[in-house]
């Protein structure tokens, strides 16, 4: 603030200096020192960069000239000490260049110019962070501006600067920074739609390269599942599948996808298991092992720290209801099957017989399969089978009882 | 066969003096030619150079502190705080060193293209050697995602020198302020702008317009000084018998010192001076060590009843401006704990400077007692400060802005009065003395022509000891023993330095008391 007064002071000099029909860059000193060894002459005590930055010297010594950035030591000759341009790099520096007359380590002058930063220059820098935001978890974004001109000083405070968001559906708004500390910065707060909003930012020529600030969905407002088929039996080798409805957070965006969620399944004897799924167009599903025997279990679907769904009852109902077993007269063969579903069907290959009997009082369990719905057991193979009266046969949680005949 | 004849002519003796000459000519020559392939082959290779400045750049002593406020935007914590200070200080010693070595490729690091392009554009003929002791840091800004930060540098005290063709051509101090924008760029904080907001330089001034600049210590231990002062305070210097000078605190044993102590006590002493060489303090693990033994023997000295009058920064490294951050460092870490004893009654900052001016030059050396007492001051301002010169004639130098004048005196004792008076007649009325270091060496082998007996050591000590009394000075006498062993890289190799620097003690390498040392007992 203080060095665009200063700038505006030398300005009305400058004007007054040509209006006089003076030359505001004349080689007259305007300023100098009494020193009578030697004293740094100055046309001008303010310049803007970019400036032609001319001093004269009057006596004897070097001139030591210090910017922000650099240090120089000058020693022009004969007619050139009288006035002579200081290299560019020196115009280019925003902010107070030294000027210090040194003989033999002595200082002899010192002087101070102040360079005035430029207007904006071409491209804006633009920082926004973080670039994604939630519309529901009270997250916010921030963009930070920084005006420089061309030589990348930064510019003077209360630089305006203005800034644009666009959406999707091509609302525009706009609205107006002012620099503080070299920056200016703007908050954006959630919004209620979901979606990509282009941030852009100018000031004169000077234009920042435009931003995408991503506002994603939130957690799901509701859950709802449900049983994707119909019918439901047991049996190891079936699934059953649930799905939730399409999900949408509380402002009725669509979920995002890859939203993580856990389905917990709860067993009729009350084992707990979670299956977990993520989303994807705005559905969730989780596919169930049946169990292997009849009765109900719940599901529930849920956003980890979040939305619970309602509970899903799924009532399996068993696969056998009955089987044929018979026993030739010579207890050597068990003949199983054939053995058919609920459905009029042969039951699976592989599904599992269990016989079980006694030996020396104690319980023995032999395991087989059906094929094609039938298994023909030689029992004379099985040791020690006849020591009790019976076996029994297992099939699906139907239990049948043997009698060895006499 | 004339030549044989001759040869067969000349007596034994001459062709053995002969051949001892050849050899030893030859062992010369060969030793010199040893000496030149040794020269040309030591000295650091392109990448030793890469590591140390590397390691010189992290190692950056600067004090890096946040004001205790938050900015605007995201929580500056701790982790971040620390994070991008050290980001920040080790930046400006990548740009201090690119201005003093040249050497602009670690720019790149801690700055942005655009900086580096403009950082890198130095003048190559001119060699800029700049420190700063202390950031201060004022958070403004820190983004919500914790990526971008802006800050003030304030207060930034930096002193520079400006040399060309090995000529210094300036040397002055600026005070100034700093804009700074830093952004965490591919994992790294890189400083994207800094703008410098308001700037003072400040020429080096002569030590004549130094002195009162700074306000001398009136601390509330006045008595306390005035006790270790006044004509009734007798203290001694103090190394270990067998661990002198370097060898002191490596290896530095608290049983030894409860001993020499307790012995101190005994032979009537009231005070103590001691020395802590400098050392890297920045190295933690050593730094540690130091602390430790300094803490015991302070406890020890205090525990005997003993003040104690440490010397600091014997034997220093260098007077060089860009070790000043180093010296701060190590200056911080020494009084921190010296601090919390109050029976250190006055700390001595240097042992002899004015020895090392014929080295170093008037300048560097004045401008490291002005910086030294200035640091001192700031930061520990209730510690009384000192500084031992090697001759009452120059003692008068940085009086103004210390709490005592000390000096050392091995002269004539019947020259002691007048150089005192004439010492006096250079300071205000009401300025304390002290005399740091006296005595006489015993050494007296017979090949040694001007050694002195132990009753010459008596009557030596006797009377500066009396004539400093009736001057109402305190009085330390150099030392408390002889010493067994002298370490190489203090005294050389010459006998005739070594013998009587190891026999100045008041008490005998086999612990005998010499007649001096019952001077102080009655």
């Amino acid at each position: 603030m203080r060095s665009t007064v200063e700038y505006m002071i030398a300005t009305i000099l400058m004007i007054l200096c040509v209006a006089c029909g003076g030359d505001y860059q004349s080689e007259a000193p305007t300023v100098s020192s009494d020193s009578p060894e030697g004293f740094i002459r100055l046309v001008d005590t303010i310049f803007r960069v970019g400036e032609p930055v001319h001093v004269g010297l009057q006596g004897a010594g070097c001139l030591l000239v210090t910017s922000s950035w650099h240090e120089r030591f000058l020693c022009p000759e004969g007619d050139q000490r009288a006035s002579f341009q200081l290299p560019e790099t020196f115009n280019q520096t925003a902010g107070k260049l030294h000027l210090a007359l040194y003989e033999g380590g002595r200082l002899l002058d010192r002087r101070i110019i102040a360079v005035v930063a430029g207007q904006p220059y071409r491209k804006l820098a633009g920082y926004l962070g973080p670039k994604t935001i939630s519309v529901d978890r009270g997250e916010i974004a921030q963009l930070i501006a920084i005006p420089t001109d061309r030589y990348y000083n930064l510019c003077e405070d209360s630089t305006m600067i203005e800034v644009t968001q666009v959406s999707l559906e091509s609302s525009q708004n706009t609205s107006y920074l002012s620099t503080e500390s070299g920056v200016a910065y703007a908050y954006f707060e959630p919004m209620t739609r979901a979606g990509e909003v282009r941030i852009g930012a100018k000031t004169g020529t000077a234009a920042m390269r435009s931003k995408t600030l991503l506002y994603t969905p939130g957690i799901p407002g509701r859950i709802r599942v449900y049983k994707a088929e119909g019918q439901t039996f047991t049996g190891e080798q079936r699934e059953t599948t649930v799905v939730t409805e399409p999900m949408t957070d509380r402002f009725g965006n669509r979920v995002t996808d890859g939203l993580h969620m856990d389905f917990v399944v709860t067993g009729a004897r009350g084992g707990t298991s979670i299956i977990q799924a993520t989303t994807a167009n705005g559905v969730a599903s989780a596919v169930i092992p049946n169990p292997d025997l009849g009765g109900e279990i719940t599901v529930l679907a849920r956003v980890p720290g979040g939305t619970t769904s309602n509970t899903l009852a799924i009532n399996f109902l068993p696969e056998i209801t009955d089987f044929i077993v018979s026993l030739d007269p010579g207890n050597e063969w068990l003949k199983i099957g054939p053995v058919v579903n609920t459905l009029r069907s042969l039951v699976a290959d592989g599904t599992e017989v269990e016989l079980a009997f006694t030996i020396d009082g104690e319980k023995r369990v032999r395991k087989f399969e059906l094929i094609n719905g039938m298994l023909d057991l030689f029992l004379a193979s099985i040791p020690g089978l006849y020591e009790n009266g019976g076996c029994d046969v297992t099939i699906s949680s139907i239990t049948k009882e043997i009698r060895w005949k006499q | 066969m004339e030549a044989i004849a001759r040869t067969e002519k000349r007596p034994l003796w001459s062709r053995i003096l002969r051949r001892i000459v050849i050899l030893v000519a030859m062992g010369i020559a060969l030793t010199q030619v040893a000496r030149l392939w040794n020269y040309f082959n030591t000295g650091a290779d392109q990448s030793e150079i890469l590591f140390r400045t590397i390691e010189q750049i992290k190692r950056s002593p600067s004090v890096v502190e946040w004001a205790d406020t938050q900015p605007e935007g995201a929580f500056f914590d701790n982790y971040s705080r620390d994070l991008i200070g050290e980001r920040y200080g080790e930046a400006w010693q990548a740009w201090n060193n690119s201005l003093d070595m040249h050497r602009t490729e670690f720019l790149r690091d801690y700055f942005v293209d655009s900086l580096v392009i403009r950082l890198s554009d130095i003048d190559r003929g001119l060699q800029v050697r700049r420190v700063v002791l202390r950031h201060h840091l004022v958070p403004v800004l820190f983004s919500v995602d914790k990526q971008v930060i802006v800050f003030r540098d304030e207060g930034l005290d930096i002193r520079r020198e400006i040399w060309r063709d090995g000529i210094l051509m300036a040397e002055d101090r600026e005070q100034c302020d700093f804009l700074v924008v830093m952004a965490l760029t591919e994992g790294r904080w890189l400083v994207q702008h800094m703008k410098k907001l308001d700037d003072t330089f400040v020429p080096s001034a002569k030590p004549d317009d130094w002195e009162g600049a700074v306000p001398v210590w009136s601390g509330s231990d006045d008595e306390q000084l005035e006790v270790v002062l006044d004509a009734f305070s007798i203290g001694v210097n103090y190394y270990p018998r067998y661990s002198p000078w370097t060898l002191f605190w490596d290896q530095y044993s608290a049983d030894t010192t409860l001993r020499d102590m307790e012995l101190v006590h005994n032979l009537g002493f009231r005070a103590v001076r001691f020395f802590i060489p400098y050392y890297d303090s920045r190295d933690p693990v050593l730094a540690e060590k130091m602390a430790d033994k300094i803490f015991s023997f302070l406890s020890i000295g205090h525990d005997a009843g003993l003040y104690m009058m440490p010397t600091l920064f014997d034997f220093p490294a260098s007077y060089e401006i860009t070790d000043f951050p180093a010296f701060n460092h190590y200056l911080q870490s020494v009084m921190e704990i010296i601090e919390a004893f109050r029976h250190v009654v006055i700390v001595d900052l240097k042992n002899e400077p004015d020895l090392d001016v014929s080295v170093y030059g008037n300048e560097k050396v004045e401008r490291w007692i002005d910086f030294i007492v200035e640091q001192a001051r700031v930061q520990f301002p209730e510690v009384p400060l000192t500084i031992g010169w090697s001759d009452p004639s120059v003692a008068h130098h940085f009086a103004g802005r210390l709490d005592a004048v000390s000096f050392h005196f091995y002269g004539d004792a019947d020259q002691f009065d007048a150089k005192l008076s004439d010492l006096r007649t250079k300071l205000d009325e009401d300025t304390r003395i002290v005399l740091s270091e006296y005595g006489r060496s015993t050494f007296d082998p017979l090949w040694f022509p001007i050694g002195h007996s132990a009753q010459d050591q008596l009557t030596y000590v006797a009377s500066i000891f009396e004539s400093s009394r009736a001057a109402g000075i305190g009085t330390f006498v150099w030392c408390l023993y002889d010493y067994a062993v002298m370490p190489d890289e203090v005294f050389g190799w010459k006998p005739w330095i070594r013998g009587p620097q190891s026999r100045f003690g008041l008490v005998d390498q086999y612990g005998i008391m010499k007649p001096a040392a019952r001077l102080f007992v009655d």
